[in-house]
């Protein structure tokens, strides 16, 4: 029996090491890389490994993107970054979370455009601008809308003029309410005169499945998840949520540029980036700004979201607070008056856009 | 297949194998963790080690099923339906061969079928749209008629109560929040593995703290040889193993299902076209082990195949692994075959070999598994206690849902002292959200009940299954009483 509990305590500690060891790993490696650079500044943060959480669970798009840039941060800062997964619940948790914790920088939080939507959802009254510094975005993804293979339709402006004659004919499916391709369908609603049907799926994934299985008759998902379906003639992309080509994917046309009036409120697309709680010292912003500069120029980065057709951006400070708050008036009313949301964006001060 | 990949799938099953048997650590979690180990390792290895892990996990699963009435996996729920049963008769290792038996057979079915039909049948998946889910897991729910062990009425009330569960938290089409009572830890909903860990784990301690005697059957002495295949049980189940096998298959294909409906649907058939069962089902029955082992193994060939063929999850596992792939710069698709085929056959060797390693390593270890439920109490109370907490926090990296599965732990002990089932509060929790999402979703996209029925008889797929669900219910009620005349007839004889 003595020899069956050492045997238990050695499995646990055996799995615990190995854990454990990973970050150990990643942080000496670190180490290494970092002390070069490290002459100039000579701040003290930070002095040991940051906790990073996610709100989505592993290999989800939000994921994916902190684990592409994060590992390059750990290097510069030559302290480790782990990744500490909260899926559920819209990230409302996960956010509480990092918010609850002593702000000083050590756990911080890789939030994605769901924050934009907490307020008037309903999930949660937080705001990615009041209660979050948001120290960079580093990206954005590029929604585009596709339809089966054999669809009637081969081009977006056949899929308009029908939905303009026959308005709630058309289904398309989303990856929930208030996410963003629901938002982008609401944007062609509201400036093109059309009316769909919105049916909601589990994520991204089963709203393409939904399309590829004829269940619906279009769907508007994030262009990395259907470009292998689109390449292996599973499904037809019609049109890109930007105003200019994806460099790559030339032969998709962009929205923006087949009907003008939507120019303005394109490219649309989720965005990602890099929050601190709102009272952090300026110190840990700064360090985290200047160490992810670095880390975008990273040419492992580049190749990095170019193989899943991601847009770099760099917004940083008062760049940040106005694209932020531009992206959450938008999606906020949208939402709102087209009944979607539950709570007016009035409430919480979000500005209705010009 | 080189030697240092064999090495590294063998050494995956075997933490997979020990995280699926301790009770709280679902296979899920144990693809989450191997993953994260991974992520700075060549593609190759990474997958042996990944994959190695997801077939230890699914085997590893009955072990504690059988020997604590915790399944240790949420794909082994149905296991501890009958296999428990079985070890309270005296015959835990006769469960225990059967189940690794079958978890092996299983393997290799899925593993075949993926390797014969895969490229193929990949696609056949996609025929199966929101009417077809609709059904499938509706369909599960008649299982509570046998997990309510004869009350049939408080059977329905567990049920009840476990659908209600399900319907907490932000409904699945509007985003609206429901029954949360404006608290912040009810926002994200019942994760029902944070349910399950406390209604048949942390239930488990409440009860063994309310009463003098321990877990252990005094007398009851295990040896490997016990484990080893047993020719006259596989005898009695080979059928059940048979089209177990390619049904689990076919569950796993589907996207979004995997193991732990690939188990509830094959125990419920397996208790629909099963005539003459070796005892009751629910009372220890070979067959209700035999099945949903078969099913939940054959369900990762078949998983898997669906996430290389169309680069979608064919259950929550595969979501990990396919997360990996994309970490690695490789994007499972359509274009995915034609392009990095070998990937497809490096994988069917992995299974192969992982599936082999779990069978030995079952053999091997839960042996020893079977030794510890005879360690005192004192000891084993706090030990799956340990093994609760961790297993919920490790969820979702929360401390919510350890408050839920403690107080789900102390619904589990009222509700068994009130003579309630708690199988049923699982499989609703489970099968609830499932089945209103579809339902939604199917009335949205039909757009209005008529043509919603129409087409639950227009669509091919969900034509049959309509034709196979009715036909059950057929069979079973003459089933029952052919059955209940012959143990009428061994009386009166």
């Amino acid at each position: 029996m003595k020899k069956l509990f050492a045997l238990l305590l050695v499995a646990l500690m055996l799995t615990a090491f190995l854990a454990g060891c990973a970050q150990q790993e990643g942080a000496k490696e670190g180490g290494e890389n970092g002390e070069a650079v490290e002459e100039e500044p000579k701040s003290t943060y930070p002095d040991r490994n940051i906790i990073a959480v996610v709100g989505f669970s592993p290999g989800g798009p939000t994921d994916v993107i902190a684990r592409g840039v994060l590992p390059i941060v750990q290097e510069i800062f030559g302290v480790g970054i782990g990744i500490n997964n909260m899926a559920g619940a819209a990230s409302a948790p996960a956010a509480e979370h990092v918010l609850a914790q002593k702000p000083d920088g050590y756990t911080i939080f890789f939030g994605s455009e769901i924050m934009s939507v907490w307020q008037v959802m309903g999930t949660t009254n937080l705001s990615p601008t009041k209660d979050f510094i948001p120290v960079k975005i580093v990206s954005e993804a590029i929604p585009v809308m596709a339809v089966p293979p054999d669809s009637p339709f081969n081009s977006v402006e056949e899929l308009i003029a029908y939905a303009k004659e026959h308005p709630g004919e058309l289904r398309i499916s989303t990856a929930g309410p208030g996410t963003v391709p629901h938002v982008s369908g609401l944007l062609l609603q509201q400036y093109l005169g059309v009316e769909f049907t919105f049916v909601p799926y589990q994520g991204g994934k089963p709203a393409v499945i939904a399309v590829m299985s004829k269940e619906v008759d279009a769907t508007i998902e994030m262009v990395q998840s259907m470009v292998a379906e689109h390449q292996g003639g599973q499904l037809k992309i019609l049109s890109s949520f930007t105003n200019e080509p994806i460099p790559g994917l030339e032969e998709i046309p962009p929205v923006g540029k087949i009907y003008p009036e939507l120019s303005p409120h394109v490219p649309y697309g989720p965005y990602f980036g890099v929050f601190v709680s709102k009272d952090c010292p300026a110190e840990v912003v700064e360090a985290w700004e200047a160490a992810l500069d670095q880390a975008i120029e990273d040419q492992r980065w580049i190749d990095y979201t170019n193989q899943f057709y991601l847009v770099r951006v760099n917004y940083s400070g008062d760049a940040a607070l106005d694209y932020l708050e531009k992206w959450t008036s938008k999606a906020a009313w949208l939402l709102y008056d087209f009944g979607a949301a539950e709570n007016s964006p009035e409430e919480f001060g979000i500005k209705r856009p010009e | 297949m080189t030697l240092t990949l064999v090495l590294y799938t063998i050494v995956g099953a075997a933490i997979g194998l020990l995280m699926g048997s301790l009770p709280g650590i679902t296979v899920t979690m144990t693809a989450v963790l191997v993953v994260s180990l991974t992520y700075g390792w060549p593609m190759a290895e990474a997958l042996a080690f990944i994959v190695g892990a997801f077939c230890g996990g699914v085997t590893g699963g009955c072990i504690s099923a059988i020997a604590l009435n915790i399944p240790g996996t949420s794909a082994a729920v149905a296991t501890a339906f009958d296999g428990f049963p079985l070890k309270e008769r005296g015959e835990a290792d006769n469960a225990l061969s059967l189940g690794l038996a079958s978890s092996f057979l299983g393997g290799l079915i899925g593993l075949a079928i993926m390797l014969v039909l895969g490229p193929v049948i990949g696609t056949f998946a996609l025929r199966f749209g929101s009417h077809e889910y609709f059904l499938i897991t509706l369909w599960g729910l008649t299982l509570v008629a046998v997990l309510s062990r004869g009350n049939i009425v408080k059977g329905l009330c567990s049920a009840f109560f476990g659908l209600f569960v399900g319907m907490i938290g932000m409904d699945p089409i509007m985003g609206m929040l429901r029954f949360t009572y404006g608290t912040g830890i009810l926002k994200g909903g019942i994760d029902f593995v944070a349910a399950m860990i406390g209604l048949f784990g942390m239930k488990e301690v409440f009860k063994q703290l309310s009463k003098k005697s321990s877990f252990n059957i005094s007398g009851t002495s295990y040896s490997i040889k016990g484990l080893l295949p047993k020719p006259h049980l596989l005898k009695r189940v080979w059928h059940t193993i048979l089209w177990g096998g390619p049904l689990g298959t076919l569950i796993g294909l589907l996207p979004g299902t995997g193991g732990d409906v690939g188990c509830i649907v094959a125990y419920g058939v397996a208790k629909q076209v099963t005539k003459n069962p070796s005892r009751p089902f629910g009372e220890g029955a070979y067959e209700g082990v035999a099945a949903p082992e078969v099913a939940n193994n054959a369900a990762i060939g078949g998983a898997l195949t669906t996430m290389m063929t169309l680069g979608v999850p064919g259950d929550s596992v595969t979501a990990v692994i396919l997360g990996s792939f994309y970490l690695h710069g490789l994007l499972p698709g359509p274009t995915f075959m034609l392009t990095e085929k070998h990937y497809f056959y490096l994988i069917a060797a992995i299974v192969l070999v992982g599936t082999i390693m779990a069978y030995i390593f079952g053999i091997l270890g839960s042996n020893l598994i079977l030794k510890a439920i005879n360690l005192p109490k004192w000891f084993l109370v706090p030990f799956i206690t340990t093994l609760c907490i961790v297993g919920s926090y490790a969820i979702k990296n929360n401390m919510y849902d350890v408050i839920i599965m403690i107080v789900f732990g102390i619904i589990g002990y009222l509700f068994e002292k009130g003579g309630f089932p708690v199988g049923p509060v699982v499989l609703a929790i489970i099968l609830g959200p499932m089945i209103e999402r579809n339902l939604r979703q199917a009335l949205i996209a039909s757009g209005g009940v008529v043509p919603f029925l129409t087409a639950l008889v227009t669509k091919p797929i969900s034509l049959i299954l309509l034709i196979l669900i009715i036909l059950s219910f057929v069979l079973q009620s003459k089933v029952m009483r052919a059955a209940e005349n012959k143990v009428k007839d061994a009386k009166a004889g």
